[in-house]
């Protein structure tokens, strides 16, 4: 039977793909809103379902004196930011061309240009204290309604089940707006070439506990992503990790399901740390969009 | 046996030179080497040229973080050698309670940066600290935010640095000020100077071994200063507060470029060098004349 969707299992092969030497252990999605609900609802502001409504509800909310987007300037997280941008304004395939292939003509051409523009145009959604802020401050954030958005992984459902809240009674998921996109980031254990039976048969017990069905139901539940195993039964699973196991079929199925360039799925380590460079100078400085994309293109020509 | 004898010294300290032998010159010249191949996530033995200390200095991020570096090395020596000096002029005035001061100054060095790093991220963090509470006690267009702001933020390194080394500047100045004979400060008395004479004409020139061993450890204080900057900023906002250890490790651990990442230790490694190495020359030599 098959346990592991083609995509994943392409991130747990060695030797070009011949034999599996890495277990995955959950799929985390990158590109959700996580909202208060109190603060949405007070409002009459609805989850966006394109950018453009993200951005009517941030001045609405902003007027009233409501931190529309909780965000820690970490370079990490102003590319998680960015990526889920991406993919919501220049679609599947740009964002294939752009994350997974490093096509420079793609990663310089207007459509990035556009995208730092909304970068530009969150940058003003956060508040002063958001430079080096880690994401789970930020989630907090949200939590106390001090903030009415954030943008990050699932990893932050995890923070919310901690301090006991629910979805749709507490807070708000949703995926942020794309055309059924879907980043995802799938956590695994490596296992390396070791001599000696008895330490083989050792890493085939791990192997087969961490791909075990209990143990990824438990953990995932927990952590806030889904099972990497296909045949898990989702039942225990609350709303938010529903949706996004049948969004991450939706996506497969339109080409949607593409790998986290923030989350070091795609691209050489050196090209995507020459695009993070780029991406949170601009974020945190008042850099045009033009000079940003052109500073992608050389830094992106220097390291690879 | 009085072989023995005579070599015993130079046998018990032969497994400690082998070790820094091996582990400090050997690796500085491994680096070095591993600085002319186009090593990535492993090192690569074939040699490349200087290939990568082009790539290096076209990098923008390196140009800032060299920048930051001096910024923060000058103003880091220029304060701490300033605030030491006066803290221990003024601790020398034969004053009251002076070993529970001299604790309170010394105080900040018993902690490490990355505490110092972080509790001053919280006091300069401007919806945290002191911005938010000047503006909470009424003083409501009072702003600190040099943490948030690229271009300044380097600056709140240099704060914290300071607020945690110059009690030790102190410490050595003291030191320093305790082993000059109050004879010659009575002599200049008699001669009618002041004070302000007595220090500035009279003992600071004395203490140039002083400055010599204060400078020389702020100087490498400043250059291999990573976990500060983690701590406090984490080399944003963006990269704006980058310097060349935060930038050598990024590379090292975190990019795969191990060859890039050695090609800017050496660039650190020479600066150190281009610094120290003159300045303890001419101070030694200085000595030696003065035999």
């Amino acid at each position: 039977m098959k346990l592991l969707s083609k995509q994943v299992a392409s991130h747990m092969k060695c030797d070009d793909g011949k034999a599996y030497c890495a277990a995955p252990v959950n799929i985390h999605r990158i590109d959700w809103f996580w909202a208060n609900k109190k603060v949405l609802d007070s409002n009459g502001i609805k989850m966006p379902k394109s950018w453009a409504e993200f951005n009517a509800a941030a001045d609405k909310l902003q007027a009233k004196g409501i931190i529309p987007l909780a965000h820690g300037s970490q370079p990490w997280q102003d590319a998680t930011v960015f990526e889920a941008v991406a993919l919501g304004i220049g679609g599947n395939d740009f964002y294939k061309k752009a994350f997974v292939d490093a096509d420079i003509a793609t990663l310089s051409g207007s459509t990035m240009v556009k995208v730092f523009d909304q970068m530009r145009k969150l940058k003003g959604y956060t508040d002063a204290g958001s430079p080096g802020r880690d994401w789970n401050v930020a989630t907090g954030m949200v939590m106390e309604g001090k903030a009415a958005f954030q943008l990050m992984g699932d990893w932050a459902k995890g923070e919310f089940a901690a301090a006991g809240l629910k979805p749709d009674v507490d807070y708000y998921c949703a995926a942020t707006p794309s055309n059924n996109g879907y980043l995802y980031n799938v956590d695994s254990f490596i296992f390396f070439k070791v001599k000696g039976k008895e330490k083989v048969e050792g890493q085939k017990l791990l192997a087969s506990l961490i791909m075990g069905k209990e143990f990824q139901k438990v953990f995932n539940i927990y952590k806030g992503s889904i099972p990497a195993r296909l045949d898990v039964s989702m039942d225990e699973f609350d709303k938010c990790a529903k949706q996004s196991n049948s969004d991450l079929n939706t996506a497969a199925k339109k080409g949607g399901l593409l790998p986290s360039f923030a989350h070091g799925m795609t691209l050489e380590l050196g090209i995507k740390g020459a695009i993070q460079d780029v991406v949170t100078e601009h974020f945190n400085s008042n850099m045009s969009s033009q000079d940003a994309v052109k500073k992608i293109a050389a830094a992106v020509k220097a390291a690879s | 046996m009085y072989w023995l004898k005579r070599n015993l010294p130079r046998l018990v300290i032969a497994p400690s030179f082998g070790v820094i032998a091996w582990f400090v010159y050997g690796f500085i010249f491994w680096t070095i080497y591993i600085s002319f191949t186009k090593s990535k996530l492993l090192p690569n033995y074939e040699y490349w040229g200087i290939d990568q200390y082009f790539r290096l200095w076209s990098m923008p991020r390196w140009h800032v973080a060299v920048e930051n570096l001096f910024i923060f090395t000058t103003l880091f020596i220029i304060f701490c050698v300033f605030i030491g000096i006066v803290l221990a002029i003024l601790l020398d005035q034969k004053i009251r309670a002076e070993g529970f001061l001299r604790t309170i100054y010394l105080y900040p060095m018993a902690l490490s940066f990355i505490v110092t790093g972080t509790a001053w991220r919280w006091i300069l963090n401007p919806s945290l600290g002191l911005e938010k509470f000047m503006q909470d006690v009424g003083f409501e267009t009072f702003t600190f935010d040099w943490l948030v702001t690229p271009g300044m933020s380097i600056y709140t390194i240099v704060i914290a640095g300071v607020w945690q080394s110059s009690g030790f500047i102190m410490a050595i100045f003291l030191a320093g000020l305790r082993s000059v004979d109050d004879e010659i400060i009575k002599a200049a008395k008699i001669d009618g100077a002041g004070l302000v004479a007595v220090y500035s004409k009279i003992i600071l020139p004395m203490m140039r071994p002083v400055f010599m061993s204060a400078i020389v450890i702020l100087v490498h204080l400043a250059i291999k200063s990573y976990d500060l900057v983690i701590a406090l900023t984490a080399g944003g906002p963006g990269i704006s507060s980058d310097m060349p250890a935060v930038f050598m490790t990024q590379m090292a651990f975190h990019r795969s470029e191990i060859g890039l990442a050695s090609a800017s230790a050496i660039m650190m490694f020479l600066t150190v060098s281009a610094i120290v190495v003159p300045y303890l020359y001419s101070e030694l030599k200085r000595e030696d004349d003065r035999k």
